[in-house]
């Protein structure tokens, strides 16, 4: 399945996938999209491509992963359940994938009234879940909802969210393992920060027996200043920042370079963890630090053999212990 | 087979008001037309703002409060904690298939009885099978 998505191949290879996330400008032509992926293309093996983050109007997440893709790069088009109904939803994704799009992440999205036009309606029309087994449905079965056979293959490569730091956590497990049934191949996790719980999780997937039932890719989020992890904090909800991190942020003499040192050490925390395929870079502000953060843990761009894991940074000590 | 019932559009009218207002004070019904409350511990799941019907969205507060209002509790932490008090945590193992919003507002009770929410039993079945 899903045979044209390179993203795909990497995971079923092996291979510490790294991507970095693309959040889409609020207008219409983006000068500094080109040189950024430029830039990030000899390190990232995939863009994620937000759709509407915060609920605030950006441009289509679809249309940036068509301009995205023109530069020779595997894109995860991330589709909500928020703006559309089920319609829209359907033919927004074939419409996708007629233009070689191969993956595909399907969420439910932060709520409007959290946006910046919060009196909009809301759509909602199917759950994250439905979507996902439309979705998977419509690939497996070569049919329409109503049974109807869809006209050409889709070839594509579908993916979920998971919330590791969020009420309720015993549920959390089966709402994986739901998300899985109903067709996730690939899980991308809320950025990480305290590590602690994330491992504790990933024991719990291990334990219910899911760890091989889907490639989980990690979140991660270089943060460079004390105010932002504050703001993430206090003001994000479902995202846990440890009081520790932002106390060392806020005595740091230089926050960026302390932040890039938080992420880096994440990074190899999380790249040790057993059952982990990838991390996802979940900041197009902190974009510029992704190099950096790899080199730091031993990644030397394309074509590099995988450094050994255990790397400089992790003889000291962790971020989360 | 169930024999079909059949109502007048007074007694219809009557049966959809009482089940609403009855299952609206102890459930918290939104009146969806298709009930799945033996499902999800006896709470609504409609209540959810982003009408979530299989389990709770990401952005749920490390209180357990909902992302779109703190004062609120998330009615997935309400369903989860409930579940396991009447151990029926099995019950929320099962994907929910999708709402047919031509049924909301109406009677579910009527539209159970003549079938109009085979939907749930079908995709139900399939999933446990």
């Amino acid at each position: 399945m899903a045979t044209g998505s390179n993203f795909a191949g990497l995971l079923r290879a092996g291979k510490f996938v790294i991507g970095a996330e693309i959040t889409p400008i609020r207008g219409v032509s983006d000068p500094t999209l080109g040189p950024k992926i430029e830039t990030l293309k000899s390190w990232v093996d995939v863009f994620n491509i937000t759709d509407n983050p915060m609920a605030k109007v950006h441009l289509s997440s679809w249309a940036v992963s068509l301009l995205v893709q023109a530069y020779g790069v595997e894109v995860v088009c991330q589709m909500t359940v928020r703006d559309r109904n089920r319609l829209a939803l359907q033919s927004d994704l074939l419409g996708v994938a007629s233009h070689g799009v191969k993956n595909f992440l399907c969420l439910s999205g932060d709520h409007t009234s959290l946006g910046d036009q919060p009196e909009a309606k809301p759509v909602y029309d199917i759950d994250s879940i439905q979507w996902l087994m439309m979705a998977s449905r419509m690939r497996d079965t070569g049919t329409h909802v109503n049974g109807e056979p869809l006209e050409g293959a889709l070839d594509i490569f579908i993916g979920a969210v998971a919330n590791p730091f969020s009420e309720p956590f015993e549920y959390r497990l089966k709402r994986f393992a739901k998300k899985v049934t109903a067709g996730a191949q690939f899980i991308m996790t809320q950025a990480v920060f305290d590590f602690d719980l994330f491992k504790r999780w990933l024991e719990g997937i291990r334990e219910a027996g899911l760890a091989d039932s889907a490639y989980i890719i990690a979140g991660l989020l270089p943060v460079t200043s004390p105010q932002t992890l504050n703001y993430l904090q206090k003001r994000v909800p479902g995202m846990i920042v440890p009081e520790h991190l932002v106390k060392r942020l806020h005595q740091a003499r230089d926050p960026e370079e302390e932040g890039l040192m938080v992420t880096a050490e994440l990074f190899s925390q999380i790249r040790d963890l057993q059952g982990i395929h990838g991390v996802l870079f979940m900041s197009t502000k902190g974009a510029f630090l992704i190099p950096e953060i790899l080199q730091v843990n031993g990644f030397n761009g394309k074509e590099q053999a995988a450094p050994p894991p255990r790397s400089l940074l992790s003889s000291g000590e962790g971020v989360g212990s | 087979m169930r024999p079909p019932a059949r109502l007048s559009r007074m007694a219809l009218s009557a049966l959809t008001r009482f089940e609403l207002s009855t299952k609206g004070l102890f459930f918290g019904c939104r009146g969806c037309g298709q009930c799945i409350l033996s499902f999800t511990a006896y709470t609504c799941p409609m209540r959810c703002a982003k009408g979530n019907r299989n389990g709770p969205c990401g952005g749920v507060r490390w209180d357990g409060t909902c992302e779109v209002d703190p004062g609120i509790p998330c009615v997935w932490v309400l369903i989860w904690h409930r579940a396991r008090k009447l151990r029926r945590e099995k019950r929320l193992d099962l994907i929910q298939p999708q709402v047919d919003w031509r049924l909301v507002g109406t009677s579910s009770w009527y539209n159970h009885l003549k079938g109009r929410d085979a939907h749930i039993y079908r995709s139900l079945k399939k999933a446990s099978s």
